[in-house]
């Protein structure tokens, strides 16, 4: 039967005889001895340089094992496989689908004002001056008309602060506001509170619980680390969040709130305590955030190489914990590992600003502050608290949706940072699993575009690529843990 | 330390391909080119002061760069067509199959 539906192998191989083309590659080394090398799409192959070499120069020997493997992963083509710049050609558009449906997430900045004193916080103001600090009802209905206008069905409105619930009556009128415009818009809706939980009331989850509305808080480990990286006075930062988790996860469930760190001085070589604490707290996931450049680092001049190397080292140190403690049987899952490993083994391009190209800044997030300025990205806010404007697009009480989305301050840095045309990035082959972050090379280079051999983001983002394909190709047991996190099984 | 002068036969490799070359060591050196005749380009190598890098190490990996960016382009060279036609399929308006 099968000889009757099938052609014989043979005949397959008869097309092969006449030689191949090469496809578009970059190849990039792994270690001292292997390569990467990937497709336009970003399928990619770990590989010693004399294949690279042999692929190139013609030398692959028809109806190998390489052979076909490189051929079913359009590296290469031949009379029998031509239809391959056109399956390349779709992945590489699903690939870049999201961009279409650009600006998914709306951060509202609804006041200044925080309970915290935090040393790296750059927009905080201690102050019981709410008129200076808080939006008003003008700018959140003008922002809020201008989150419908953004093309993605799927629209996250997360506000941000300072301490959001210093001003919940913002927050309560925005959420209502969304709430009425999207009966007629039918977006996927969704709303965050960005909150250190010290201000939660029963009222407070209350609305939340109607509203449908999310938590995302602040947990840098146990008690001692948080608390220095989060000082309060009355020194109860730390009890007062756990508490918080607590009581969201009581009154609203247990998905209701998720956690995030953020990594300091303080933090590094203590990824063992930190992780601990998001087990004992029950969380099946913990983010390695990098360090920010956003503050006194990028102010004396220089963030680059060096604190990407501590923090690649902290990282890997936390990973390698993460996979033992899988290894025993308890699923925690590191979250920018499985964003990356999306990017590199599916055909999903998860929407994380930082690995974007072109940038997601303003085409993945945009921040809408309390007194009206938009910036592309909260990092460009921070920016512009340390006195530098550069990303700001205009204002929501003067200027119109088209005048803030192409205006240049968005435009120019977009266009100037697209990975595939930036030196270095172009010949790149972890570039389909990388991006460009114009503001980040602005402010640690004074240049949006920025110098790649230098630049402490391409060593992290690259330590990262290569650590993760080294775990896949070295630790089958590890690999299997990887997959799970890509595949969201 | 005293800067090094490499002599690179531009039959094998050209400008554009030593200057990539180049740029990628550049957190280690300076880099100065002069095209000296027909078929030589000359490289003037400084090392940096804060590099601690023996100047054949230096060369070792300069050489290796060039190797990388050669086959680099022969690789941009040779699927020019095919990346043209990837990006037409992948920007198109119109569907890509059937």
């Amino acid at each position: 039967m099968l000889a009757k539906r099938f052609n014989s192998l043979s005949s397959y191989r008869a097309s092969e005889a006449a030689g191949y083309k090469l496809l578009p590659v970059r190849f990039t080394p792994l270690d001292s001895v292997r390569y990467v090398l990937s497709n336009i799409a970003g399928e990619y192959r770990v590989v010693t340089r004399d294949v690279i070499e042999a692929l190139v120069s013609k030398k692959i020997q028809a109806g190998s094992e390489l052979y076909d493997d490189l051929k079913s992963g359009h590296f290469l083509y031949d009379a029998d496989s031509d239809i391959a710049a056109q399956l390349l050609g779709l992945k590489y558009r699903t690939k870049l689908g999201r961009i279409a449906q650009f600006t998914g997430l709306h951060m509202f900045v609804v006041t200044l004002r925080c309970d915290y004193t935090c040393q790296y916080c750059q927009v905080s103001r201690q102050t019981e001056d709410r008129a200076a600090f808080d939006m008003n009802s003008q700018v959140a209905e003008r922002s809020v008309g201008l989150v419908f206008q953004s093309p993605s069905h799927a629209i996250k409105i997360e506000f941000q602060g300072g301490e959001p619930l210093l001003n919940f009556e913002s927050i309560k009128y925005i959420v209502r506001l969304a709430e009425e415009r999207n009966k007629s818009e039918k977006r996927d809706l969704q709303f965050v509170i960005a909150s250190n939980l010290s201000m939660l009331t029963d009222e407070i989850l209350e609305f939340c619980d109607v509203h449908g509305v999310y938590f995302s808080t602040s947990l840098d480990g146990p008690e001692d680390i948080h608390n220095k990286n989060r000082p309060r006075p009355g020194r109860n930062g730390y009890a007062l969040t756990v508490a918080g988790i607590t009581k969201i996860r009581e009154r609203l469930g247990v998905d209701r709130v998720s956690a995030l760190m953020t990594t300091t001085e303080a933090s590094l070589g203590r990824c063992r305590d930190i992780i601990d604490e998001y087990v004992f707290r029950g969380f099946h996931s913990i983010f390695l955030r990098p360090l920010s450049p956003y503050g006194f680092a990028a102010r004396a001049g220089h963030f680059a190489r060096y604190d990407a190397e501590r923090w690649l080292t902290f990282y890997k140190e936390g990973l390698e914990y993460i996979l033992e403690l899988n290894r025993q049987g308890l699923p925690l899952m590191e979250t920018f590992s499985a964003i990356v490993l999306k990017k590199m083994l599916t055909p999903q391009n998860p929407p994380y600003v930082d690995l974007q190209s072109p940038a997601g800044t303003a085409i993945s997030a945009i921040v809408y502050n309390y007194d009206g300025d938009v910036y592309v990205a909260d990092e460009g806010r921070m920016l512009a608290e340390m006195g530098d404007k550069t990303f700001r697009l205009g204002n929501v009480l003067v200027d119109d949706y088209p005048a803030l989305i192409l205006s240049d301050a968005l435009l120019d840095p977009l266009e100037a940072s697209v990975a595939q045309s930036v030196p270095i990035c172009s010949d790149c082959a972890f570039l389909p699993f990388c991006g460009a972050d114009p503001v980040y090379h602005h402010t640690t280079q004074g240049d949006a575009v920025g110098n790649r051999i230098t630049s402490g983001f391409c060593h992290r983002n690259t330590g990262i690529f290569r650590h993760l394909i080294g775990l896949m190709e070295d630790s089958p047991s590890d690999k299997e843990t990887l997959l799970r996190w890509a595949w969201g099984r | 330390m005293d800067p090094i002068t490499i002599k690179i036969d531009s039959r094998v490799y050209t400008l554009d391909v030593v200057q990539r070359a180049a740029f990628r060591c550049t957190d280690l050196a300076s880099f100065d080119f002069s095209v000296a005749s027909d078929c030589e380009i000359s490289v003037v190598i400084t090392i940096k002061s804060s590099v601690a890098l023996n100047p054949s190490d230096l060369c070792s990996r300069f050489q290796n760069e060039l190797l990388d960016q050669q086959l680099r382009q022969t690789i941009a060279a040779e699927t020019k067509i095919e990346r043209d036609l990837i990006l037409a399929y992948a920007f198109s308006n119109t569907k890509l199959l059937g």
